[in-house]
């Protein structure tokens, strides 16, 4: 039993971990919204469709806890993919946060509203979006705000507003920052004609503008207003009119991957006849149907084609990894149409997300999070050694570590490919020490290759290797 | 300055309900057991947001009852149709 390292935020419980399921604690002090927010018939419904993680309260407290301090343990099943928000794509951040709002919609209606509003409770279950803090609800009273509403904005909003309107992905920015993007910083990114379009100015640059204002208003706001107002009082209207512009704001904003996933197919494709990629493909699907793996990891997945091939094949799970945001959009599509176990997420193999946040460990880090048990390497070697620099006997070390068995693909150095890549390095005069025979030679010397096959006239040979 | 602006709107019960209940809220956060940080924008931006819709509100209730009021002696099946008004307004209240 582990203590979930980013659960001590919240004052009403904590959450444990079996390893087979999650146990959360529910404190006294939470007693009276768990109480209400159970009873409701709308958060009953939401349980039943799949929308909330399924929980039972356990009377037999299997963990050692003093039970005086809490009121309550409930036992959740254990989801067994976690990915943060910073390694989404833009549909995945976006879905979650339409999902977001469309649970806060439908709460609203019975009286319950949420406690907060961050993007880190929402993961994906066969790629949709399933809400995980059990202890996020409470129930409304008359006059309360949308306390999670700058949460939402950091979390949700403002990294969707900078990709889709600035241009940039979020991913990079997210994982700095870990708590998103304050709404400041969006707004100097911001053109003009889009600070004063309605929505964009209701939900950023007025909070900018009222935070500036009070900011330098003395003495401070806080000390010129009477001490007997002491009540802050919104409204239903205003509370569904926020949580409705947001969701149509959300909605309308376009994705970036739209435009360059026809791209995409055609580099992914291009350097192989049909027959070439039905023997990739029948090489692949015969590693997956022998090997069955429970968790494999596709690494420079592009669009996904290889790890919806090893899902069909017989892979319990599989999470694809590729640094380009709009290639994990089109692998998110595909996951979403599948609904299988398949979370594409946009991560960069050569820097793989690392624990962040409060004390270095509030969000596990990658390779804390899945353990592999097979991995497809199909034409990314090269470009971990020319574009990443990261030296063959690394690579190999890496991917050989990663999981016990796997196929990587050799593209040799007369191959367009590995070529075009290369130009610059031999134009600059420098020497790259690769060629099939040191590939077997490092790749033998840590794992025993179980088959190979030449797929391609110019020598790309795929390996499947077994760890020793 | 706010005393000024009080005295400027104090004929109308509305704006003066509005005003107050602005200024009331931006003193302190909610008194719940609340961990989030609420943010001093986003906080503002909703009290604001909360006076300005209370005054729509106020002002399409009133017109709505005028109306109801005005039409009342009128010629027969007007009850049916304020009702069928009122069934409107109310969507629409849920709309916006």
């Amino acid at each position: 039993m582990r203590k979930v390292r980013g659960s001590f935020r919240d004052p009403d419980g904590e959450v444990f971990d079996s390893g087979h399921l999650i146990y959360r604690t529910v404190n006294q002090s939470a007693r009276k919204d768990f109480e209400y927010v159970r009873s409701a018939d709308s958060f009953k419904h939401l349980l039943l469709s799949g929308k909330l993680i399924p929980e039972k309260t356990v009377d037999h407290v299997p963990l050692g806890f003093a039970e005086s301090a809490h009121y309550a343990v409930i036992e959740h099943e254990r989801l067994s993919l976690i990915s943060w928000p910073y390694e989404w794509g833009f549909r995945q951040l976006r879905d979650a946060a339409i999902f977001h709002l469309e649970l806060q919609l439908e709460l609203l209606g019975d009286g319950i509203s949420l406690k907060d509003s961050s993007a880190f409770n929402v993961q994906f279950k066969k790629a949709v979006p399933i809400f995980i803090d059990a202890l996020s609800f409470k129930k409304k009273e008359q006059g309360d705000l949308w306390e999670g509403y700058t949460q939402f904005c950091e979390e949700f909003l403002n990294p969707l507003l900078l990709a889709s309107v600035v241009g940039l992905p979020f991913n990079q920015w997210y994982r700095g920052a870990v708590r998103g993007l304050d709404s400041d910083l969006l707004y100097r990114m911001l053109p003009l004609r889009k600070k004063i379009s309605p929505r964009i100015f209701l939900h950023v640059t007025l909070p900018v503008i009222l935070k500036k204002m009070a900011d330098r208003a003395r003495p401070p706001l806080e000390k010129r207003l009477s001490s007997r107002m002491r009540e802050a009082r919104g409204n239903e209207e205003s509370y569904y009119f926020l949580l409705r512009t947001m969701r149509n704001l959300i909605r309308k904003l376009e994705d970036p991957a739209q435009k360059e996933s026809r791209w995409i197919e055609y580099t992914s494709d291009c350097i192989y006849t049909d027959e070439q990629i039905a023997q990739k493909k029948a090489f692949v699907s015969e590693f997956v149907a022998t090997t069955k793996p429970h968790l494999l990891l596709d690494v420079g997945s592009n669009t996904g084609t290889y790890s919806k091939l090893a899902l069909e094949n017989g892979a319990v799970s599989v999470v694809s990894v590729d640094g380009d945001p709009c290639a994990v959009d089109v692998a998110y599509s595909s996951a979403r149409e599948l609904g299988a176990s398949w979370l594409p997420l946009c991560v960069d193999v050569a820097n793989l997300t690392s624990s962040l946040g409060w004390a270095g460990e509030e969000r596990s880090g990658f390779l804390e999070r899945f353990e592999f048990d097979a991995v497809l390497a199909l034409a990314v070697v090269h470009h971990l050694l020319l574009t990443a620099g990261i030296p063959l006997k690394e690579i190999l070390r890496f991917l050989t570590d990663i999981a016990s068995e796997g196929i990587i693909e050799f593209v040799p150095r007369d191959d367009p490919m590995f070529m075009s890549l290369c130009d610059r390095r031999t134009a600059m005069g420098q020497k790259v020490t690769y060629d099939k025979e040191l590939f077997e030679t490092l790749l033998s010397s840590r794992a025993t290759i179980l088959k190979s096959k030449k797929i391609t006239d110019t020598g790309r040979t795929l390996y499947w290797f077994r760890r020793n | 300055m706010i005393r000024e602006n009080r005295r400027l709107i104090s004929s109308s019960p509305v704006a003066k309900s509005t005003f107050s209940l602005f200024f009331l809220a931006i003193t302190l956060a909610p008194q719940a057991s609340a961990y989030l940080d609420p943010g001093t924008g986003g906080f503002l931006l909703q009290i604001l947001l909360a006076s300005v819709l209370a005054v729509v509100m106020y002002a399409r209730n009133s017109w709505l009852r005028l109306k109801q009021i005005v039409r009342w002696p009128g010629v027969s099946g007007d009850s049916e149709a304020c009702e069928h008004e009122k069934a409107r307004v109310e969507e629409v209240n849920e709309e916006s």
